[in-house]
């Protein structure tokens, strides 16, 4: 009696919480499926589906270069931050060197940097180098911005793998890179893909580096672009393409995240030592 | 096949705690060699040095001649068992087994032919395509012993192997891994806590404590001649029976009476002396003095009876005034000693027993030293 009340009790709380959390998200896909001349009927279901919004969008250049560009920043900032955060989250579980406390705390203290700060400087830096409105211009700060989540994600999975299997490998005949690759980052997979989904949803939503750092269709990304939207006319608001845009650059992340769940499978390791 | 030769080597870990002093002792060609040891000794640590996942303080490990101190452990041809296996868990139980020879480059029809070859000796044939998490313990712990043997390394170096599985299957594992060794008569180092093990596999036996080598040698000989206190107190189950004792102008005084001096205990000169024996010396008394036994009674705490054979664990209080050191070593003056009987032996708890312990079972050690002095016995020569 008291399990089932207990279930009924935390089942109906997940659905509350659930329904809160998304009924923004009916919101705008609703607005994004409206005629634009019913955007204010104040009615949560449109009276009739239409898909004029996203025709609307992908015609205009902009937005079909946004989304090019946030695709590309977002993956190339992702795979090398991840790359980076392996090495040095392995270096920093597995070996012993001077240093390692506070480089571990210097890692932590970088993500608590308010990024805003960053922005007039950066700015002025990279007009000057020539970064400014290109990808590398926001790749390398999605990067910094990333590196100490996906270094913190990845030590506490490799401080996870029993060391055994390092040695065991290195006895075996594998070099230290090879024990690396053929053990430990299949066995750390889990742990990549967590670490690489976050680092992929920091650089694909965000809006303040994305406006600030470019002004043309040559690296700004669809948040960035999503605020330059203009209505067909000056008295106009833009609110179906800006519900459209918005509901088109969710769906990678939805998509994305449903896709590597099947990878973060946890007990990966189970049966590697006696357990 | 390879002779390994430890040349003095210590370890010593950066903030100066000394793990292994300087340890010299060869290890020979196709010898089943037993590291044996409290945990802490220092035996696995000795094992990691000569595979090379520890790197050596000083002296020279010597493999066949040649130095490897300085050689990376995928170079010095050595496969290992780990105490927690350490097998792959990503991988089949076939890709585990064939994970050295693929490192190796061998082709691929070599890899499988050597990968069923081993597995049939293992009797793994049918858990190839396996996952380790589908696997008993037993059978674990064989496709680390399988990962180990497929690739003829030069020694085999057991951590520990069995102490993770139940009791029966150890004894089950113990005997196949001895007889393994046997048929392929390969090198084999194998570090054990469990002086059991060590008295059951061993072709030698090197037992340490506290970073140093106590004493080498076959199972026999550290059973009947043990080099110190150590040693006595650590081989045999259960323990040697340790008492106080002193030299009398013409005889040998223990806590519970004195007998004629054995021949040789009148050199040991030191003033505080322990005697040792082990349970077997002690039986029922029912024959007369002969002078070389001493007869004395004491009252039974515990009775194990095993089928067998019988343990009687019975006090005995030392009698006052007890010399200083004594008090020190037994707790409070009181001495638990341990007697192994015949099953049928009539002992029930809380009664009075005459017990006879034979002159020739007594080991005589040195307190401060804590080394053997003298025995009344013939030490056992092989």
């Amino acid at each position: 009696m008291q399990n089932r009340l207990e279930t009924l009790f935390w089942s109906a709380f997940g659905a509350i919480v659930t329904v809160y959390a998304l009924i923004p998200v009916a919101w705008i896909v609703s607005l994004s499926l409206k005629r634009p001349s019913d955007l204010n009927d104040r009615r949560f279901f449109p009276s009739e589906i239409s898909f004029d919004n996203y025709r609307a969008i992908f015609k205009d250049a902009q937005f079909p270069a946004a989304l090019w560009n946030s695709f590309g920043i977002a993956l190339i900032a992702t795979l090398l931050s991840i790359m980076l955060a392996m090495f040095t989250a392995y270096a920093l579980v597995r070996l012993e060197f001077p240093g390692k406390k506070p480089m571990l705390v210097g890692v932590l203290a970088v993500s608590m940097f308010p990024p805003v700060s960053i922005i007039g400087p950066l700015f002025n830096l990279w007009r000057s180098l020539g970064l400014f409105d290109t990808w590398a211009g926001l790749i390398i700060p999605y990067m910094t911005f990333t590196l100490p989540l996906a270094i913190w994600t990845l030590a506490a999975f490799f401080r996870e793998l029993p060391w055994d299997l390092d040695k065991a490998a290195r006895i075996d005949g594998a070099t230290p890179f090879q024990a690396f690759y053929y053990i430990i980052a299949p066995l750390a997979a889990p742990g990549v893909f967590t670490a690489a989904i976050l680092v992929f949803i920091f650089a694909w939503n965000d809006f303040l580096f994305a406006t600030s750092l470019t002004s043309t269709n040559a690296a700004r990304t669809v948040p960035a672009a999503i605020a330059f939207f203009t209505g067909s006319s000056q008295f106009e608001q833009p609110t179906g393409s800006i519900a459209a845009a918005s509901v088109v650059v969710t769906l990678p992340v939805i998509v994305i995240v449903l896709l590597f769940q099947q990878r973060i499978v946890a007990g990966l390791t189970a049966g590697a030592v006696k357990g | 096949m390879a002779e390994i030769v430890l040349d003095q080597v210590s370890k010593q870990f950066p903030d100066g705690t000394r793990v292994l002093h300087e340890t010299g002792f060869t290890i020979h060609d196709g010898e089943l060699f037993i590291l044996v040891g409290p945990s802490g000794c220092g035996k696995s640590t000795l094992l990691n040095m000569i595979v090379g996942l520890e790197d050596v303080s000083s002296g020279e490990i010597r493999v066949d001649g040649r130095v490897v101190n300085e050689l990376d452990p995928k170079d010095r041809n050595m496969a290992m068992v780990f105490q927690s296996y350490a097998i792959y868990p990503h991988m089949s139980v076939r890709d585990n087994i064939a994970f050295p020879l693929k490192l190796a480059g061998l082709p691929k029809d070599q890899i499988r032919q050597k990968v069923e070859q081993a597995a049939e000796l293992l009797e793994l044939g049918e858990l190839l395509e396996r996952k380790p998490a589908a696997l008993s313990g037993g059978q674990r712990q064989r496709v680390a012993m399988g990962r180990a043997l497929v690739r003829d390394p030069a020694a085999f170096l057991l951590d520990e192997p069995l102490s993770n599985l139940d009791a029966r299957l150890r004894v089950q594992m113990r005997g196949e891994i001895g007889r393994l060794q046997k048929r392929l008569g390969t090198t084999m180092i194998y570090v054990t806590h469990d002086q059991t093990e060590a008295m059951t596999l061993g072709d030698r036996v090197a037992v340490l404590n506290r970073g140093k080598v106590q004493q080498i040698g076959s199972p026999r000989q550290l059973y009947q001649n043990p080099a110190n206190l150590f040693v006595a107190g650590f081989i045999g189950s259960p323990g040697m029976n340790f008492v106080p004792a002193e030299i009398g102008p013409d005889n040998l005084i223990l806590p519970f009476g004195s007998v004629k001096l054995p021949e040789g205990f009148g050199e040991c000169t030191p003033q505080k002396l322990i005697a040792g024996f082990r349970p077997e010396a002690i039986g029922l008394d029912s024959s007369t003095d002969n002078g070389q036994s001493l007869a004395f009674s004491v009252t039974v705490d515990i009775v194990e009876w095993l089928g067998a054979e019988l343990f009687v664990y019975s006090d005995l209080d030392l009698p006052k005034p007890s010399t200083g050191y004594a008090n020190d070593l037994f707790d409070n003056g009181r001495i638990t000693l341990v007697s192994r009987l015949g099953p049928e032996a009539p002992v029930r708890q809380g009664e009075q027993l005459r017990l006879r312990l034979n002159v020739r079972d007594i080991h005589l050690f040195d307190y401060e030293t804590e080394r053997r002095l003298a025995f009344g016995g013939d030490d056992w020569l092989d």
